[in-house]
């Protein structure tokens, strides 16, 4: 024990022992060598605890801290012998070398007993290459998590954004459907629970009227019982039904609505509530209805045509491609002859080709074409039809159909054709007629006129060489043969005028009548009746052939100047009134008049109303008068009472 | 006859009015020297001496010519175009005789180149005045060029 107190007591006591220089041989060489070398060896190891604690200091994660402490410890003493070992050159510290190097043997096995120790721990840890791989791997994994986070992130982020859209959509939805529909919401039983403003305005219940009551409160009465029931049987077994329903307003007016009934289920599948979503149709309805009607009133009125007309439909190119019974019928083809035919088929080849071609011009351009078509059935036999054809146009207005709708006027045509012949028969006739007439007229003006002449001049003959030898009645009897003869030649002359006149053509041209009745009084003279006095008014002019007008007034004046002979202070008065389109003439004297009795066979030809003896002349004035106006388009007639002279009338279209 | 100055010739089938259209001149001294042909055939042969008349000195011209129209055979327009169209007979003055004013043949006849006409009136005395007014007329106040 002594010892070790000595030992210890002495630690840093070199006394003992000479500095190294001096104990053996030293070359210079070999001692610096072995010093400079110690100290190397002493700087490295007291460095490399510093390095190790300073890496232990940064580091949390070091396993084996212990070991590491022993580690650097272990040097550090190691580093201290050599840094004792290079200073015994000078200073011999053998006892505190002796101490340090014991420090380090100590040190250096409990190294050693940690490591082997530890050495199970220490061969699992990986090697750097297997821990930078593994290192990459975690990286990779840990990108891959990063990334799946992001989108996981991402992904919660658009279904939040989708759930709100959804619930905003929901709400719209809800408000769209508020708004758009009538809503109503009824318990298992159909009693109504909720119903929206809408079903308030169309039922025209407020809600509170419609709470707690079923939807009888506006039932129509209009479904049958088995329509009702069959509602209930499908929304009872949690089927959704959707129909029309006409529902009874609270006023009593009938509304329709299209109906869907929503049933919603619980947890045993039992309805436990029933949402009805409701539109109102009834102007649909109305137009649905009205349509019907419409499609009726179409369909009859088809089959009305049907039944009546002979009907064809054709496209744009005149392709047949309808008929109807009545077609089949008239044309006797067939139907499946006549579809895909155009109408050449039926053609007569009776009308020209301008004709055809005008009609497909006119309805081509979208026109209607009426006509009369001679068309040509299977048989040969023609037939007429009166024909309508009606083109149909597209958007651009171009025809593409057309409808041709027929009645049959065979009969009628042919009593048109036989008309016709009759009238062209008649016509012949008539010429054959006015030429016998004219052939009449010739052969009385030169044949019955020339042996006329004959008498009058013989009779001349008699008077101028002959007289002495006829007593008093051979010369009276002579008077009446020349009286006669000159009668005849009057009569001849006027039957002549009167038959002529059938032929004559009128020159209208406007007259001053005041000018034309004086020219005519110049001519007609007053010289039967000296005394008559004649009057005339300011006169309307007219538009009318003057030659013929003229004879009429002539015939007029020289009438009333003759019939007014036998009264004192004849008069004679000429006048004119115009009366709604027409101008009045009117001539009236103060003569004998005539009898209305005869008033029909006045203006009748050689019909005269007094005696020849009482008032010369030959019953045809009056008949020309009346015929000249009436190929005016006038009308002559006249008043009389016998004794209070007579007015005669003739009114022409202004 | 034949040779001998005729004043004027009458064409008239019409005996009766022949006569008294004679007898109606003579009375009022128109004409002293009155042929008379009862037909148209008569009056061209007579006229172009031809036929029965051949020989006759054709230069002895009538001063007028009372043509009827309607006559049988050779109508009074055929005669009337015939003596226009011959150099001859074309100066002499052809009065048309007719029944009828209206009658259309009147135009025709103008227009084939008759200076005048007068409708026989069926009175003898208007007929007896129009005829020697007309006959004076052409006969003698209305000398022909030659």
């Amino acid at each position: 024990m002594k010892e070790v107190i000595e030992f210890f007591s002495r630690l840093f006591d070199s006394s003992d022992w000479p500095p190294r220089w001096h104990c053996g041989k030293w070359s210079e060489l070999h001692g610096w060598l072995y010093i400079i070398s110690d100290l190397m060896i002493w700087s490295a190891y007291f460095a490399i605890p510093i390095v190790i604690l300073r890496f232990i200091s940064k580091r949390n994660d070091i396993r084996f801290i212990k070991l590491y402490f022993l580690f650097a410890a272990f040097i550090l003493t190691c580093g201290i012998t050599h840094l004792l070992d290079a200073v015994s050159f000078w200073i011999p510290l053998y006892r505190l070398n002796a101490l340090t190097r014991f420090v380090t043997g100590i040190l250096s096995w409990t190294t050693v007993y940690y490591i082997v120790k530890n050495l199970p721990v220490a061969f699992s840890l990986r090697s750097q290459e297997a821990l930078e791989i593994e290192i990459e791997q975690r990286k990779l994994a840990e990108e891959k998590y990063k990334n799946l986070n992001l989108e996981l992130t991402q992904r919660v982020e658009e279904r939040t954004a989708e759930l709100q859209k959804i619930i905003r959509e929901n709400y719209q939805y809800k408000y769209a459907l508020e708004e758009s529909c009538i809503v109503a919401i009824t318990d298992q039983k159909g009693i109504i629970k909720y119903a929206n403003r809408n079903f308030s305005n169309i039922s025209k219940f407020s809600q509170e009227e419609l709470l707690g009551k079923d939807h009888r409160i506006i039932n129509s009465g209009y479904h049958e019982k088995e329509f009702i029931r069959e509602l209930w049987t499908t929304i009872a077994n949690g089927k959704i039904w959707r129909g029309e329903i006409k529902n009874k307003a609270k006023d009593g007016t009938v509304y329709w609505v299209d109906t869907t009934i929503v049933p919603f289920l619980d947890e045993q599948n039992k309805p436990f509530q029933y949402i009805a979503i409701r539109a109102d149709i009834t102007s649909r309805k109305m137009v649905e209805e009205n349509l019907v009607n419409s499609l009726k009133e179409v369909s009859d009125y088809k089959f009305a045509l049907d039944e009546s007309s002979i009907v064809a439909i054709t496209d744009q190119s005149g392709i047949i491609k309808y008929v109807n019974q009545n077609f089949c019928n008239i044309s006797k083809y067939s139907r499946e002859e006549l579809i895909g035919q155009d109408h050449r088929i039926i053609n007569s080849g009776h009308h020209e080709k301008e004709f055809i071609r005008e009609l497909w011009r006119t309805i081509a351009k979208g026109n209607i074409w009426r006509g009369e078509l001679k068309n040509k059935a299977k048989d040969g036999s023609v037939y007429w039809v009166d024909t309508t054809i009606v083109p149909f146009l597209d958007n651009k207005n171009k025809p593409y159909q057309y409808v041709a709708i027929r009645s049959d006027i065979t009969q009628r045509k042919i009593a048109e054709e036989e008309n016709m012949i009759l009238n062209v028969e008649l016509e012949n006739r008539v010429r054959e007629r006015t030429d016998e007439l004219e052939s009449f007229s010739y052969s009385v003006s030169h044949d019955l006129r020339a042996p006329l002449r004959a008498i009058n001049g013989y009779a001349r003959i008699l008077e101028e060489d002959y007289l002495s030898k006829f007593d008093k009645e051979g010369i009276r009897l002579l008077g009446e043969v020349q009286n006669n003869a000159r009668r005849m030649g009057v009569l001849i002359d006027d039957l002549l005028t009167f038959s002529r006149l059938g032929k004559k053509e009128i020159r209208k041209s406007e007259n001053d009548m005041n000018e034309l009745i004086t020219s005519v009084l110049a001519e007609v003279g007053t010289t039967d009746n000296p005394n008559v006095e004649i009057r005339i008014d300011k006169l309307h002019p007219i538009k009318a052939d003057r030659a013929l007008i003229a004879q009429v007034i002539t015939n007029l004046i020289s009438n009333a100047i003759k019939y007014s002979s036998k009264t004192k202070n004849a008069i004679v008065e000429i006048s004119s009134k115009k009366i709604n389109d027409e101008v009045v003439y009117t001539v009236h004297d103060n003569g004998v008049g005539f009898d209305m009795e005869y008033i029909d066979k006045l203006f009748c030809v050689f019909q005269r109303l007094h005696a020849q003896e009482e008032f010369a002349g030959t019953g045809v004035g009056l008949a020309i008068a009346k015929r000249i106006i009436q190929k005016h388009e006038g009308r002559i007639w006249a008043e009389s009472h016998p004794g209070n002279g007579a007015t005669f009338y003739f009114a022409l279209p202004d | 006859m034949i040779n001998t100055e005729i004043e004027i010739l009458l064409i008239e089938d019409n005996l009766n009015d022949a006569e008294l259209t004679i007898r109606a001149l003579k009375k009022n001294k128109v004409g002293n020297v009155i042929v008379h042909m009862k037909d148209g055939r008569d009056a061209l042969d007579f006229l172009f001496a031809e036929g029965p008349f051949e020989g006759r000195n054709v230069n002895h011209k009538p001063k007028v010519i009372l043509l009827d129209l309607k006559m049988p055979k050779v109508s009074g327009l055929e005669v009337l175009e015939r003596i226009k169209k011959n150099e001859n007979t074309r100066q002499i003055p052809v009065v048309v005789l007719t029944s009828s004013k209206e009658n259309k043949d009147i135009d025709l006849a103008y227009k084939l180149g008759a200076n005048s006409y007068i409708v026989k009136p069926v009175e003898f005395e208007s007929f007896s005045n129009a005829i020697s007014h007309l006959g004076i007329y052409w006969a003698l106040i209305n000398q022909s060029p030659d």
